[in-house]
């Protein structure tokens, strides 16, 4: 007989992985787009600098 | 969940938030925005998950745009990013204080938020500068992803720090004004004494009284007050290095602590010892290494001009 929070502890952990990779997924999104908005920028400046 | 919920949109969405203000000017509006929505937010907390994004939206505005005015207030000065930076350590306290207690603190926030937002409205209004700026330098780049990594690797040992007497109130609010009083007095010292000085002296000195700090509350707190001296400076020297770009220069920093925390909220943690001890001193020489190179490239910028 297992205790309860053996069996409780398996979806638990799913979900909480789930969900982990769901917000490192949406902050790495966020870093691709802040690394697109710096190079605008730079060719911004080059620009202006022509 | 909510709490990292609340740091992603708050913190994460700051570069885009920056990004549309630098470009239409937008900073005033978003101090009222940043003051609105948290009050609006506070007279629906039932919602949960919605009163949470108003507040985080409203954080990030107030972030930026606050931020920016500050800093435009005293240009080429780094004391007013830590002026306005610095008293965000004793709002974070005070809301967790205030939100475990037992009355509800909701009439008497708003009262304030209230009062502030007709302050601001009627009062700054006069005070705000134009938005003057440096060019942006042909180095800009490399300025740029030091100082964001250092600001990572700051907000690394912050998360990661092992103090065992921080469940203490007295002790954790003496450790939150050492908070405080560093960023707040970093950006000034800074341009009193130099920014090497302060930014990479603060960090070198912070690193064993860090480790002291473990067990001993006094060394704790001091230690935390000169690892904080180098937070405003940082955060001059990127919008220095970004021209008109300073509420995205904003952003970018609290993006990078965003990830720096993402670690210890997924439950990534050190026990005490010398594993720990070696992190926080390869992390302490790493970030005074990279600020230094910053900060020589900066001054290079500065001469060129």
């Amino acid at each position: 007989m297992y205790p309860i929070y053996d069996v409780a502890v398996g979806p638990i952990l799913i979900v909480l992985g789930i969900i982990v990779i769901i917000i490192t997924a949406v902050v790495i999104f966020l870093v691709v787009l802040s690394i697109k908005m710096i190079r605008k920028i730079k060719k911004e400046r080059e620009e202006c600098a022509a | 969940m909510f709490f990292i919920i609340y740091n992603v949109i708050a913190f994460g969405l700051q570069p885009f938030f920056g990004y549309f203000a630098d470009q239409k000017n937008l900073y005033f509006v978003y101090i009222l925005l940043g003051l609105l929505l948290p009050l609006v937010a506070l007279q629906m907390i039932s919602l949960g998950v919605i009163a949470i994004i108003l507040a985080t939206l409203g954080n990030a505005m107030y972030h930026v745009g606050g931020g920016v005015l500050s800093i435009n207030l005293y240009p080429n000065k780094a004391a007013p990013a830590g002026f306005f930076v610095a008293p965000g350590a004793l709002g974070v306290l005070a809301g967790t204080v205030l939100a475990n207690g037992y009355s509800s603190p909701v009439l008497y926030i708003s009262l304030i938020v209230i009062v502030t937002l007709l302050a601001l409205f009627f009062i700054f209004k006069s005070h705000i500068n134009n938005h003057t700026y440096q060019p942006i330098p042909k180095n800009f780049i490399k300025i740029i992803y030091l100082i964001l990594i250092v600001v990572l690797i700051r907000g690394l040992i912050g998360t990661m720090l092992i103090l065992t007497w921080k469940s203490e109130i007295w002790l954790l609010l003496a450790l939150t004004l050492g908070v405080f009083a560093g960023k707040f007095f970093g950006g000034w010292l800074g341009d009193l004494f130099g920014y090497k000085l302060i930014g990479i002296g603060g960090l070198v000195i912070s690193f064993p009284l860090l480790i002291l700090g473990h067990q001993m509350p006094l060394f704790g707190i001091l230690g935390a007050f000169f690892f904080n001296l180098t937070m405003a400076i940082t955060l001059f020297i990127i919008i220095q290095n970004l021209g008109k770009y300073k509420g995205t220069a904003f952003g970018l920093t609290t993006l990078s602590l965003l990830i720096a925390y993402l670690p210890s909220a997924f439950g990534l943690k050190f026990e005490f010892g010398i594993f720990y001890e070696i992190f926080i001193f390869i992390s302490v020489v790493l970030g005074a290494y990279l600020l230094n190179l910053a900060l020589d490239s900066h001054r290079e910028n500065i001469k060129g001009v």
